[in-house]
């Protein structure tokens, strides 16, 4: 399983994201690296079709896709059940891996 | 139900469906008014009631015959933060001729003291609505930060920008192209 984390350096919260999917891992059992993906400006930000940081891409497939026409630096926000944050939680993460592994 | 008669079936609804897609998006040359509202080009601007950072409310529907610029952002997200001061100097410009700004901070990851200080800080004169549960942010399904909806006299959305920073150009060239249009 090949695991990227696009991130901007701004954005602080991709930290908190980048714990979070470290945790869902270890605890699905998957054994994967993540490779850290810095998004430094626009021009990466458009070629990388990037959605906001942090996203998490396995196998090159987003795991929260959205439409979007065009690409440009931002902090993501997730919509968990308190509201909104700057990262998925462990648990919307486990879920996604848990439908990923099959 | 026979193979032939299930596709007879499912091109009809393919075809309504893309007629209901077509007739339902409003054009921005026509004067007419989509009655639902989604937070997407062509549609009507959902509604809102906020509190303000310096006291007193806004409601989005009351702004009707203003372009509206209704910008989502937090105080520790760097884009919003760069382009704030080129929505400010568009704000000035244009804000005797009908412009409206507001500028909407998801307080619920932000904290108002940091909202405070940073709008003292870029000199910000336009109105900060408080996003305090999300509310908003939702209703809007802002997915990113920062999150610019250009709302016309009428209330439709006629664009969205997601990311940033914005320019102070690409800000004013949307801005007078929806004041230039008839109320």
């Amino acid at each position: 399983m090949q695991i990227e984390l696009l991130y901007f350096e701004g954005c602080l919260s991709w930290q908190t994201g980048l714990k979070n999917l470290k945790s869902a891992l270890q605890l699905e059992a998957i054994e994967a690296e993540v490779n850290l993906v810095n998004v430094q400006d626009e021009a990466d930000a458009i070629r990388l079709e990037f959605l906001g940081s942090p996203s998490i891409r396995v196998n090159g497939v987003e795991l929260w896709t959205e439409e979007r026409d065009a690409f440009a630096l931002s902090c993501r926000v997730y919509p968990i059940s308190e509201g909104m944050k700057g990262w998925p939680t462990v648990e919307m993460l486990r879920e996604k891996l848990r439908i990923l592994a099959g | 139900m026979n193979n032939s008669r299930f596709a007879s079936l499912l091109t009809w609804a393919l075809v309504l469906g893309m007629f209901w897609t077509v007739v339902s998006r409003v054009s921005p040359d026509q004067s007419q008014v989509q009655t639902g509202s989604v937070p997407k080009e062509g549609f009507t601007a959902p509604d809102f009631t906020l509190g303000l950072l310096d006291g007193g409310e806004v409601t989005l529907s009351e702004l009707q015959g203003k372009v509206v610029l209704v910008n989502f952002w937090t105080s520790w997200c760097p884009p919003c933060r760069k382009e704030m001061p080129a929505i400010e100097s568009v704000y000035r410009s244009y804000k005797d001729i009908g412009l409206v700004v507001i500028g909407l901070n998801l307080t619920a990851q932000d904290s108002k003291p940091d909202v405070s200080a940073f709008v003292q800080e870029m000199g910000v004169t336009f109105p900060i609505a408080l996003d305090i549960n999300n509310a908003v942010g939702n209703l809007y399904r802002v997915t990113a930060l920062p999150t610019s909806f250009f709302i016309d006299r009428k209330g439709v959305i006629r664009s969205v920008i997601v990311g940033g920073p914005m320019s102070e150009a690409v800000i004013q060239s949307k801005v007078e192209e929806l004041l230039r249009e008839d109320q």
